[in-house]
């Protein structure tokens, strides 16, 4: 991976809340997603913010949906990861995993 | 449930375009989720903090992207080169401005720091606003003791409010007491909290090393345990850790160290103590093992997620609990007031905060004035540059440009100048200022640094918006056919009004400054009752293991009397249980002649030593004073305090008369002088002296007068009281004239800021109007040139100029007296023996501001009288 390609902590959460949503994956689902797994406050502009700018990088991609045809219905912003954004996630994680000692996965908790 | 609508707006704003209907959308949806699950006023609460945490993402993304879509960057090097040229071109103007700014910037810079260090800084716990002491009260019976630092509370209601309590992680209590430490070095008294379990869990700390008391402690028999304050550690231990395990011998017990507290530069409960050790009710005494008895201060912290106002539901339902329980020891516990300790520490400090506020706010003001003026003083020639700029096909952006990089350089050359000024500025107010001070809370801290940017983009504005504005109204065709105008009638009416008002809020805070010095005058000069002046006060605890009986008490304060009057210098020495100031016997209320209950007074009983009078220049009215033998012996003979004689049933002749107390009655020898011991500022309690021998086993309070500065003699002092019992430590030695000042601090800090204000208030308002008056003077050099053609003396035309520049003086000086006047009843709180409203006063500011506005015309109108007609009819 060349250089600048590192990605920050939040970065690889959205990623990875994107890989766990499939198809469900838009704003809000994100940040409920990292919000319930990390156990911390996030916030919506972050999340948006993020998803942006790995938009920029290339790594999602983005529809946007109508809004369903039920009282309330909202139009939403999906987000998926894109192929070099699935490819980025896994490298990602290979090195994090590679990176770490080997007992860090639950032992120190 | 709609969205709060200002936190809407709030994400609308930051959101770029593209994205400002998904996100509201999406919070939209979680909004109305979080109301099925939690709750209209958590759903409420959860929007604002999305919203709050939300802005400055998104702010930033939207930076990142604006570069992308307007190549257009908003300062180019030609914008900065054009800024330093026009400000290069008129440096007395440029330098006027950064000589405002480093000056409003800099005194209120430091006023800022020095009031949020001295008054506002918070304690140093996590979450320090859910530390709050917890009152045991009875709204029916009145209002409640406010900031009563007394113990009011049992040791057994805090153990079932600990048990009962949810809206809270912690309760816990303390009470202070003293221990005479022996065994490291010589014999010395600590202070030391003794403190209830989880103590430490509702502080919020951690031990330094060590451990905090366990449940184990708090079992009677294993409580000899204690844990060192950080300052105590250092001090007796260098902050080794191997004194964790060995022993410290307090009171002739031995207590095992266990831990020690962190490092904090603002110790709760009190600054002066050293040591924690857990708080039990000590098995056999009966008092403390009694639900009714009020003896520690209880403590508690709030859980985060709940507020103030339901914790002190839930207690308070819980205290009703324990009053149906426990009818008559609880009958006036019928609820719980929750304060935040730091309310209890600082007091209120809201008054006097808004003071110094108000102060800063106008010194600002004062500023903007001058620098608006200084603007409108380059609009004409401004106007000029801008014209022909236009006309030669600059772009509007770039004229922005430019002005936007003028301001920011005035900004930072004045910002450079207030942060050099800052530390000089605060180190001369901790020079001029009459007490000590803790220099060290004095940095200009991270706390203040989130109003640095603030304030300077305010500034940049202020001097860049009115420029801008005239920028795009102008007319380039009329500005260039050469309509020059002579600042126009309402230019100038514009720029008197501006001097108009710096001298108003100049003579306003000026007036307050001056009250504010004389009430700190008034205090310095207030006849206490007593000389404290060239007085040693210092306190005396002999162990009750030792001097218990009265015989061995009463020989051993004989020995120490006399060996204290016996080293040189010493004029006279005395005990009492009493001093002013220092320590106090214990107080009971007397119902007047005449009065009902609630008319009672509290009156303050003392025992004292024979010479107590003599050392501290206390006078005797009338009668006589106690006899050696009386005071001796257990006589019931008393003096009392020229206040306490109208208490008496018959005030005529107090002498002689037998009052009841204490289940006897007394006869009265002599009537001493009134000493003012609860504040200068107020009256002192009316006093009951007994015969010292029935003082009993209580402290001792020792009092010398010297010859010279009494801190010199306590080397001597020492030594002599060493020979005669090196375990009995003496203990807060302080000057009384020290103490004595002290209690007037608050008062001489409020008139050193507050005159240190308006003087730099004063200075900008000159230096208003000197430069309204220059501008004038230039603008009308060729009127002045032809009047003095025509034969005008030279100094009627200066005096011409003086004059026209004293109109806006003198109608400033008026609306400021008026609100000086009017103000006056806002700021009697702060006052002492005087009226803040002082006709003779508010004369003088007004003298004094309208001095400084003639001595500030005075050159200007000299250039004037030396304009050359020649020259100036030339230049046409």
């Amino acid at each position: 991976m060349p250089k600048g390609r590192y990605m920050g902590e939040f970065e690889l959460y959205v990623m990875a809340a994107l890989a766990n949503l499939g198809d469900d994956a838009y704003g809000m689902t994100v940040r409920r997603e990292i919000e319930a797994r990390a156990g911390r406050h996030v916030a919506i502009g972050a999340v948006y913010a993020t998803l942006n700018r790995l938009e920029e990088k290339g790594l999602v991609r983005f529809t946007v949906r109508d809004p369903l045809p039920i009282p309330g219905g909202r139009a939403r912003k999906h987000a998926r990861l894109t192929p070099a954004g699935h490819r980025a996630l896994e490298h990602s994680t290979r090195m994090l995993a590679r990176m770490l000692p080997i007992n860090s996965a639950g032992g120190r908790r | 449930m709609t969205p709060p609508r200002l936190a809407r707006w709030l994400v609308r704003l930051a959101a770029a375009r593209e994205d400002r209907a998904f996100v509201l959308s999406d919070l939209e949806e979680e909004l109305s989720r979080q109301v099925t699950e939690r709750g209209d006023r958590a759903a409420r609460r959860w929007y604002w903090r999305q919203a709050v945490t939300s802005v400055v993402p998104l702010l930033v993304s939207q930076v990142r992207t604006v570069p992308c879509v307007a190549r257009v960057p908003l300062l180019t090097a030609d914008d900065w080169r054009q800024a330093v040229r026009w400000i290069g071109r008129r440096p007395r103007a440029s330098t006027a401005a950064v000589l405002t700014l480093a000056i409003a910037l800099g005194a209120t810079g430091a006023a800022a720091v020095i009031v949020h260090g001295l008054v506002l800084r918070p304690l140093p716990y996590p979450d320090e606003s859910r530390v709050v002491h917890l009152w045991p009260v009875d709204p029916n019976a009145g209002p409640r003791p406010s900031r009563a630092a007394i113990p009011v509370s049992s040791l057994q209601d805090v153990d079932d409010w600990r048990r009962a309590a949810s809206t809270t992680s912690a309760i816990s209590a303390y009470v202070e007491t003293t221990y005479t430490l022996t065994g490291a070095g010589r014999a010395q008294r600590v202070v030391a909290m003794r403190v209830g379990p989880t103590f430490d869990a509702v502080l919020g700390i951690v031990p330094a090393a060590g451990r905090a008391f366990g449940e184990a402690d708090f079992r009677p028999g294993s409580e000899h345990v204690v844990m060192l304050t950080h300052r105590f550690w250092q001090r007796v231990f260098g902050g080794d850790r191997a004194a964790i395990g060995q022993s410290l011998r307090l009171d002739d017990r031995v207590f095992e160290i266990v831990g020690v507290l962190p490092d904090l530069e603002v110790p709760f409960p009190s600054s002066a103590h050293e040591l924690w050790v857990p708080l039990i009710a000590q098995p056999g005494v009966f008092w403390q093992n009694q639900r009714g008895t009020g003896w520690v201060t209880a403590v508690a912290r709030v859980k985060p997620d709940v507020s103030r106002e339901a914790a002190e539901q839930e207690l308070s339902g819980i205290a009703r609990d324990l009053r149906e329980r426990y009818p008559s020891s609880n009958r006036h516990r019928t609820a719980i007031a929750l304060e935040p300790v730091r309310e209890a520490i600082a007091g209120d400090v809201r008054p006097i905060v808004l003071l110094i506020a108000s102060a800063i706010a106008a010194v600002l003001l004062v500023a903007c004035g001058n620098l608006i003026n200084l603007l409108l003083a380059q609009a004409e020639e401004r106007r000029r540059e801008l014209a022909v700029r236009l006309a030669l096909g600059a772009a509007g952006t770039r004229l922005r440009g430019q002005i936007l990089c003028e301001s920011l350089l005035l900004v930072s050359a004045g910002a450079t100048g207030c942060a050099l000024a800052v530390p000089q500025l605060i180190r001369a107010f901790v020079a001029v200022y009459p007490d000590p001070l803790p220099v060290a809370l004095l940095s200009p801290g991270f706390a203040l640094a989130p109003f640095v940017p603030i304030v300077l983009a305010a500034a940049t504005l202020v001097l860049a918006l009115p420029q801008m504005a005239q920028g795009r109204r102008l007319d380039v065709t009329a500005t260039l056919r050469g309509a020059r105008q002579t600042g126009g009638r309402s230019g100038r009416r514009t720029r008197e009004g501006l001097v108009a008002a710096q001298v108003a809020f100049s003579v306003a805070l000026l007036a307050a400054g001056i009250a504010f010095v004389r009430t700190s005058a008034a205090l310095a000069t207030t006849d206490p009752g007593f000389r404290a002046e060239r007085v040693l006060v210092f306190s005396l605890v002999p162990p009750a293991s030792r001097y218990g009986a009265a015989g061995a008490r009463s020989a051993y304060y004989d020995r120490v009397l006399t060996a204290i009057e016996s080293v040189p210098g010493v004029e006279s020495a005395a005990m009492a249980v009493g001093v002013p100031f220092v320590s106090s016997g214990w107080s009971f209320p007397v119902v007047p002649r005449g009065g009902t209950e609630a008319d009672r007074v509290l009156v303050r009983a003392n025992m004292t030593s024979t010479r107590y009078y003599e050392t501290l220049g206390i006078p005797l009215m009338h009668g006589r004073w106690l006899s050696d033998a009386e005071q001796r012996s257990d006589a019931h003979v008393v003096l009392i305090s020229e206040s306490a004689v109208r208490l008496l049933p018959d005030p005529s002749r107090p002498i002689g008369q037998r009052i009841p107390y204490s289940g006897s009655t007394w006869e009265i020898a002599g009537v001493v002088g009134d000493v003012r011991d609860r504040g200068l500022h107020r009256e002192g309690a009316p006093a009951f002296i007994m015969p010292w021998s029935q003082a009993g086993p209580r402290p001792q309070t020792v009092a010398l007068r010297t010859s010279g500065d009494p801190l010199l003699v306590v080397p001597a002092i020492r030594a002599r009281l060493a020979e005669i019992d090196p375990l009995v430590p003496m203990a807060d030695v302080e000057r009384l004239s020290d103490v004595v000042a002290e209690t007037t601090a608050d008062e001489r800090f409020r008139a050193v800021l507050v005159a240190a204000l308006a003087g730099v208030a004063m200075l900008l308002a000159a230096l208003g109007v000197y430069s309204v008056t220059a501008y004038a003077v230039a603008q009308r050099a060729r009127e002045y040139g032809v009047r003095l053609a025509l034969g005008e003396a030279p100094g009627a035309l200066a005096w011409r100029v003086v004059r026209s520049s004293l109109k806006p003086a003198i109608a400033g000086a008026v609306i400021g007296l008026a609100a000086a006047w009017y103000g006056a009843a806002a700021l009697q709180q702060f006052m002492f023996g005087i009226e803040a409203r002082d006709p003779r006063a508010l004369a003088l500011v007004a003298f004094a501001l309208l001095t400084v506005a003639v001595l500030a015309a005075v050159a200007p109108a000299r250039r004037a009288a030396r304009v050359d007609p020649a020259t100036a009819l030339r230049a046409e």
